[in-house]
């Protein structure tokens, strides 16, 4: 048992991709969509008080995550680890979840079921990190069981000046925290 | 090559190199190939060189393939390996083979005491009491030893003080007849509607060679012209709109989008390298974006160092047609 | 100011095509033709309109299949779709969907046995019997199935707008009077299609009758829908501009709102006052409704699909 999450502090990420590249390799993700992706940001309207940041999107695994409760055969579902994870064998791909996802970082997969973010889950039981986590040149990536004092995720945080989740009026109580943004999630998709 | 001074060139073989994404003013590149009697391309990709090449030698990857050992002494020396994880895919070969294979065949032998890369490698690794089996285990191997370069954490710096100052002032320079103290000269200043064209580098791709990479190419397939928000309005172009770009000189690259962004100064527009590849068997890269070596006509050379300088070309935006917003995102 | 640049392209994906469109129109028919049914037998009407509640109630079966088929196509894994019996997810709509869907196949079927036995034309000699007796099992129940099957065509009526509200990330989908509104939409294009194919009869006064009501909510209701658009959020208002003025403007105002409502509702007030009743005019009158009915999903389903 664990609530796994995983961090991006923006102090250390340069926007590199060396993450999206990763992800797609590992989790053989199909040209022309994506389970993470990174975009950049910019906001500030001169030269002198611009403020550049890079927004880390993909499955976000909440904790109280809507694509769960549209989904109508229970191929989605919240494992152990707290991870959010979908059941390709039991996905009848009626994209009920990528349309209920308000993040919308699912996908329908060309193979006929919906696809997104699994944090690795086939990685992580046998003390890998997620292929993104292990990617990232700037270790600004950060993966761990939120309950653990003691995680990398969980002292990263403490270490952080500013924590936020994107759009916590969702209600989807997401456990991907950006530490230390310059421009916060909220302030991006107003 | 071009004027056959001080000596004639009469061959050229290019390998890891694109001629045409490297050097500046392409126009000259291809008069100078023009002028030789043979020119051999070793590539991995069907690059616009190769197509200017008597003969191409297709090279396998670097995953296919066995490289000489990689030396890097900065601050921790280490030794790395780089060996084959997959057979080549199609009819190419390591670039040690071709070396070794044209050597014998000029009579060259006494260089190439050994018969395969194996060899090679265990005997430079024997040497420094590694060998190749521990090597393939472990990749790396770091080494003690002085740093090639000087390290100088908490060993002051490497600058010549006076009075707690670097000194700058450089006698050597006022020795050979330049200026000590070089001062700052302004460089032309771009005409009326043109915008100096200065460039980088975007963290996905590799200077001009990964752009038909799958994986990358779909981070990134093409570049943009970065423009002032307010010059761009000022031309009536929107962001995610077409343009031709047009230097100086004539010279001509794109179709490029327009990026209308906050991060740039007026007089100026900014293109990542690396893009606007002619080479159709380059079949992700090909036609993708705009040049800025196709732009740089013209090069400044700094007295001194020799160096070049590229950002000396002004390019005016023409349009093109129109198209959507591909890249603009979600907002 | 924010300058937002996103590295790869599938933020604002079409997830549902034609097919959903068309599964919603025929639902939405078939909740209209059982609910016309039903409340005929409920009502005592059934003989008076017995050529029509008899079209009704055998064309709703090959309606709703013909919907299922189109939303089995519709979905990426063809051969899972029995995981959605062998579970129920109270908070999936497109769970309660494929359970009112089958149960009202089914009782729609069984409404529809006496119809087919009267019929005579059965085909198949062998088992002629066992549908008589069916039939004759159905016949004393046929008011306990109608109440069911009034009952169960509400709810798919309604389902079918619930069902592309549950799309909680697109705005113009998020809106709760989707349900009402493709209810009385459905409800509307059923009558157009009595009056296609059983033309004349008493039921016809009635049905125009029924038009000017249901046309009247269903205007208002579109109406509304769009005004609450136009006072949410800056995402629903780019919604609503997207139907009202932008690309699918051209349908939606000549075919959904000029075809489907006004033109018919004009017919239909016309017959009223004038009590002259032309057969051209209904079916032109009733075709309309149908193109309209139609128009209203597929626009919805394509011009409703801008994420944010």
């Amino acid at each position: 048992m664990a609530r796994f999450g995983m961090a991006v502090d923006l102090d250390r990420c340069v926007g590199c991709q060396a993450c999206a590249v990763a992800c797609a390799v590992e989790n053989e993700v199909p040209e022309g969509f994506a389970r993470r992706r990174v975009g950049e940001v910019v906001a500030g309207w001169d030269l002198d008080d611009l403020r550049l940041q890079f927004l880390h999107m993909q499955c976000y695994h909440c904790a109280n995550p809507p694509c769960i409760l549209v989904c109508p055969t229970g191929a989605t579902y919240i494992n152990r680890d707290g991870l959010c994870l979908v059941d390709y064998n039991i996905c009848i791909g009626c994209r009920a979840c990528v349309s209920a996802c308000p993040y919308g970082m699912r996908y329908p997969h060309p193979r006929g079921f919906v696809d997104k973010c699994s944090m690795c889950d086939h990685r992580i039981h046998s003390d890998r990190h997620p292929a993104c986590v292990e990617a990232c040149p700037a270790g600004a990536l950060v993966f761990g069981d939120l309950d653990d004092p003691n995680s990398a995720i969980s002292q990263a945080a403490a270490a952080a000046s500013r924590v936020e989740a994107d759009r916590p009026e969702t209600g989807a109580r997401p456990k991907f925290l950006f530490l230390n943004a310059r421009v916060s999630p909220q302030e991006v998709r107003r | 090559m071009v004027s056959g001074q001080p000596y004639p060139i009469k061959g050229l073989v290019s390998y890891a190199v694109n001629l045409f994404h490297t050097l500046p003013n392409p126009a000259r590149t291809r008069e100078a190939l023009e002028r030789l009697d043979f020119h051999l391309a070793i590539d991995i990709l069907p690059q616009e060189h190769t197509r200017w090449a008597d003969v191409v030698l297709p090279e396998c990857t670097y995953l296919e393939r066995y490289d000489d050992l990689i030396t890097v002494a900065h601050k921790r020396p280490f030794i790395a390996l780089r060996q084959p994880v997959v057979q080549p895919m199609h009819d190419t070969k390591p670039g040690w083979w071709i070396a070794r294979e044209l050597g014998l065949r000029l009579g060259l032998e006494q260089y190439f005491p050994w018969k395969t890369i194996e060899e090679y490698l265990e005997q430079r690794l024997n040497s420094v009491g590694l060998t190749l089996e521990e090597m393939k285990q472990k990749g790396v191997s770091i080494q003690k030893g002085r740093p090639y370069l000087e390290d100088w954490e908490g060993r002051g710096t490497p600058f010549k003080m006076t009075g707690g100052k670097i000194v700058i002032y450089c006698e050597e320079l006022a020795k050979a007849g330049h200026d000590p103290l070089p001062r700052y000269e302004p460089t032309p200043e771009p005409p009326e509607g043109y915008f100096r064209l200065i460039y980088g580098r975007a963290p996905v791709h590799t200077f001009a060679r990964t752009q038909n990479n799958p994986v990358l190419a779909r981070l990134m397939a093409d570049n943009e012209v970065w423009i002032n928000r307010e010059a761009a309005a000022d031309l009536g172009l929107a962001d995610g709109d077409r343009v031709m770009l047009v230097n100086q000189d004539g010279a001509r690259s794109g179709p490029v989008r327009v990026r209308a962004t906050s991060r740039i100064r007026r007089d100026c527009v900014y293109m990542v390298h690396g893009f606007g590849h002619n080479a159709p068997g380059m079949r992700r890269a090909h036609g993708r974006g705009a040049s800025d070596t196709a732009l740089q006509t013209r090069y400044a050379i700094d007295p001194i160092s020799g160096g070049a300088g590229l950002r000396v070309n002004f390019v005016r935006l023409e349009r093109g047609s129109r198209t959507s917003h591909r890249a603009a995102g979600r907002a | 100011m924010i300058e937002l640049r996103d590295s790869v392209l599938n933020t604002t994906l079409h997830l549902w095509g034609w097919e959903v469109a068309v599964y919603l129109f025929l639902g939405g028919l078939a909740a209209g033709l059982l609910i016309f049914a039903s409340s005929a037998h409920l009502a005592g009407r059934r003989r008076e309109y017995y050529p029509a509640v008899r079209a009704a109630t055998l064309w709703t079966p090959p309606i709703i299949l013909v919907g299922l088929v189109s939303l089995w196509l519709d979905l990426g894994s063809k051969w899972n779709p029995f995981w959605l019996y062998l579970t129920f997810r109270p908070l999936s709509p497109m769970s309660w969907g494929a359970w009112i869907l089958i149960a009202v196949l089914l009782t729609s079927s069984l409404a529809s046995v006496p119809a087919i036995a009267a019929r005579g034309a059965w085909p198949w000699h062998r088992s002629r019997t066992a549908l008589d007796r069916l039939a004759r099992w159905v016949g004393p129940r046929v008011r306990t199935l109608s109440w069911w099957n009034l009952g169960m065509g509400v709810a798919l009526g309604v389902y079918t707008g619930v069902l592309l509200g549950t799309m909680v990330a697109r705005p113009a989908l998020n809106s709760p009077l989707l349900g009402p509104l493709f209810l009385v939409s459905g409800a509307s294009t059923a009558g157009a299609l009595i009056v296609i194919l059983i033309p004349g009869g008493p039921w016809g006064r009635l049905l125009t009758r029924a038009e000017v009501a249901v046309k009247l909510i269903k205007f208002s209701m579109l109406g509304l829908y769009l005004v609450g658009l136009a006072t949410s959020t800056a995402y629903a208002q780019a919604a609503a501009a997207t139907l009202v003025a932008g690309a699918w403007a051209w349908v939606f105002w000549p075919v959904v709102v000029v075809a489907g409502v006004l033109a018919p509702l004009g017919i239909a007030l016309a017959e009223i006052v004038t009590h002259r009743v032309s057969r051209a005019l209904a079916l032109l009158s009733s075709s309309m409704v149908l193109a309209g009915g139609l128009a209203l999903r597929i626009v919805l389903v394509y011009a409703g699909q801008r994420g944010f």
